[in-house]
């Protein structure tokens, strides 16, 4: 029978033994820690970068990000979706990011001239524009040309990117819509949003953002003569503290595993 | 006249009560809390009886039993609130000519009416004052005048000289007995004072249960 | 005055000063950012115009029509017994804390013309569409204005001693008249105050409004929804309309003074 200050006396030799050895193995054990570990599941530092991204690549930039932290699992990312502009305006005013893709280049150009990227952007997919309608298409709008039925028509603010594609495009067509019946959308996601949950007949979006829609709303394409062929670029922001992780991103949209993603949402190559 | 035979209820307050009013002024005696202000607050048609009659002249106006109740707007009634609850947001002379406003007095004619009548009850100094810097006797002359002004056929004063003071009491007293003798209106005065009562009223009834 | 409730405690005056600076810092560096020089030509540019003429009126609009139903509901609250009274003050609270976004998308809910409950219906029959206009702006501001109007005024109908309008009925006063001549004055503090809240709130609004009744410059495009959309464009502007939207907003709050916390003026 083993009474209680026995049982103690007999844990804290055993604690004890225990500390000796530890002493011993805990030098080991750090240094291990330094050392590139793949396949054990020892908790890694991990390091965070933040990915300023155009609202048009919430979804895939999602997908890309969790594929991305799976393959680098000592990278975590942290999104920001908005329309490219605004992004460019936080990016000027300090915001602190490592990554920026937007869904233009003049964004980056912005960027050029005010020091936020030392080197031009890299092209990592394009889009292109369409229109979109309320499912069934009820004011019978067969493209571009007959869109001023709609009463009221959503596109993106003036200066944001996509806002820029839709002014081209209805140029390219010769199509001037009375800024009364036009409401500006404060992102690309907003603007479609305004003809599937909203009153907006009609809108000028992203070809991919039509397509994540799905049945909310009804598509009519652009032909690629009057089209506009949206180049998305990305680059590392000057100043990350996380540059070297930023690059790996960056490397990773651009590698065959991100292109895939890219297509599966209807982005085309670059 | 005033007839009231019945029980006054309000909130859990519940008492019988008969009194007869005619041509007088009649005093109701007796501390406080046994209903003298409940009693006047049935007749103005303020609370309503639990049972019994109330008979405003040859007028039913409040019979529970057959389901009548007139209400206070139409009783044509002049009453001296114990706390003289004049409007806060008018002057003395707009307090005294409302209920000649209510009774379709064009606007120059009652403040006139008013301000004459103020002078009779010595504020006619205050007249344009609001009524929250009137002094509580100051006050009580305005709510008085306010009583008596609309040609009521009834007068009921609560504590009507409670806040005149001693010097003055007997003028006061004398000018609301000359206008309810004039008026010729039945008046119930409410006062824990009795000596007051003796001076003012033709009768007075005791309610010191 | 006695010296134990009088003498202000160190830390709690230096608490106070940290909170004026929480609040004083981020105005002045607004108006740090204001271009002194350009303001007037930024402040008569069309879409700044345009925003500030639709912004006045449709605020404007909004407070009187969360007058026209809050006061009923007021009244209700304040002076009538009814079961599911919690249920309506909830839900007039409502607003208030729901995200203003959120709210949009309620509203859409009941009068969008594609799927609102009674929206589709003022659609089919009547050829009425509330979103994208101006009407769509004032339901949106009356949405989030109308709680402030309502509790300001409960509040100032609960307090008004009832003797005053017992005296006045007891003079001939009917029930119309007791509202008008006795209750209304009575109540004008609370009234002020929860119009001039309510006015603020609907001038502010941004979030139901861009989802309701959309951004259209010069037809729905209200100063809070220029400013956010001149923050790219053209920056001197949006901090010119914001200057004019702060100067409004202090405006309103020294006319105000300290009626708007609801007791009386010290």
């Amino acid at each position: 029978m083993w009474s209680s200050t026995d049982g103690v006396y007999s844990l804290t030799v055993t604690i004890l033994a225990k500390a000796k050895s530890l002493v011993v193995v805990l030098p080991i054990f750090i240094c291990s820690l330094a050392a590139p570990v793949h396949a054990e599941r020892i908790e890694v530092k991990k390091s965070t970068i933040t990915v300023s991204a155009a609202a048009s690549l919430v979804n895939v930039y999602t997908e890309i990000g969790k594929q991305f932290e799976k393959a680098n699992p000592s990278i975590q990312v942290r999104f920001n979706f908005a329309s490219s502009s605004s992004l460019v305006s936080q990016i000027q005013s300090g915001a602190p990011t490592d990554v920026f893709a937007a869904a233009d280049l003049s964004s980056f150009d912005k960027l050029l001239s005010t020091g936020n990227v030392v080197k031009s952007p890299k092209v990592f997919a394009r889009n292109s524009m369409q229109l979109v309608v309320k499912p069934g298409n009820p004011l019978n709008i067969s493209s571009i040309t007959d869109v001023s039925k709609a009463s009221v028509i959503s596109l993106c603010a003036k200066t944001a990117p996509c806002g820029i594609y839709a002014a081209t495009v209805l140029s390219r067509y010769g199509v001037v819509i009375a800024e009364s019946k036009i409401t500006r959308g404060i992102d690309a996601t907003a603007t479609l949003n305004a003809v599937s949950t909203g009153d907006a007949d009609a809108a000028i979006v992203y070809a991919t953002d039509a397509v994540s829609a799905k049945k909310s709303v009804a598509t009519i394409s652009i032909p690629a003569g009057k089209n506009v062929k949206a180049m998305y670029g990305i680059g590392v922001i000057r100043g990350s503290k996380n540059s070297k992780q930023a690059e790996t991103f960056v490397s990773y949209v651009l590698s065959p595993a991100g292109q895939k993603v890219l297509n599966t949402f209807g982005f085309l190559a670059p | 006249m005033i007839s009231l035979h019945g029980t006054v209820e309000v909130g859990s307050f519940s008492r019988e009560f008969s009194i007869d009013v005619g041509n007088e002024i009649v005093g109701m005696f007796g501390a406080n809390g046994s209903g003298k202000t409940s009693v006047l607050r049935t007749i103005a048609g303020l609370c309503p009886l639990g049972n019994g009659e109330l008979k405003l002249g040859d007028d039913l106006v409040d019979a529970p039993a057959k389901n009548m109740f007139v209400i206070p707007e139409m009783r044509n009634i002049g009453m001296v609130f114990q706390d003289h609850s004049l409007f806060p947001f008018m002057t003395a002379v707009d307090n005294a000519a409302f209920p000649l406003l209510m009774r379709g007095v064009k606007r120059t004619a009652a403040v006139k009416m008013a301000a004459e009548m103020l002078e009779q009850f010595g504020v006619a100094h205050v007249a344009q004052h609001m009524a929250p810097t009137l002094s509580g006797g100051q006050s009580q002359r305005v709510a008085i005048v306010r009583a008596l002004i609309g040609s009521p056929s009834a007068v009921l004063l609560d504590e009507p000289l409670s806040a005149i003071d001693e010097a003055s009491r007997e003028g006061v007293r004398n000018h609301i007995r000359e206008h309810l003798v004039r008026l010729g209106v039945s008046a119930i005065v409410v006062s824990h004072d009795r000596a007051e009562l003796d001076h003012l009223c033709t009768r007075i009834e005791n309610y010191t249960r | 005055m006695n010296s134990v409730s009088s003498r202000t405690p160190r830390f709690v005056r230096i608490g106070a000063l940290l909170g004026v600076a929480f609040l004083a810092l981020p105005i002045v560096g607004l108006l740090k950012r204001v271009a002194w020089s350009t303001l007037c030509r930024q402040l008569t540019d069309v879409a700044t115009r345009d925003a500030m003429r639709i912004s006045l009126y449709a605020s404007v609009c909004a407070t009187v029509l969360a007058l026209v139903l809050g006061l009923p509901l007021a009244w209700c609250l304040a002076r009538m017994q009814f079961s599911g009274r919690r249920f309506v003050r909830a839900l007039v609270l409502l607003p208030m804390v729901l995200p203003p976004v959120v709210g949009g998308v309620a509203l859409l809910g009941a009068y969008g013309k594609s799927n609102g409950l009674l929206g589709g219906l003022l659609n089919s029959l009547f050829g009425i569409q509330l979103t994208y206009s101006l009407w769509g702006v004032i339901i949106a501001e009356t949405f989030v204005a109308l709680p402030f109007l309502v509790l300001s005024l409960e509040g100032g109908l609960r307090s008004i001693d009832v003797k005053y309008e017992e005296s006045a009925a007891v003079m001939g006063a009917t029930s119309f008249t007791r509202f008008m001549r006795v209750t209304l004055p009575l109540l004008k503090p609370s009234l002020v105050a929860g119009l001039m809240l309510a006015w603020a709130r609907a001038l502010g609004e941004f979030g139901a409004t861009i989802t309701f009744a959309g951004n259209i410059q010069g037809r729905t495009q209200t100063a809070p929804l220029a400013v956010y959309t001149m923050l790219e464009s053209n920056p001197e502007g949006a901090y010119a309309l914001s200057f004019l939207l702060v100067a409004i907003s202090v405006g309103l709050l020294v006319g105000l003074r300290d009626r708007w916390i609801g007791g009386s003026s010290q």
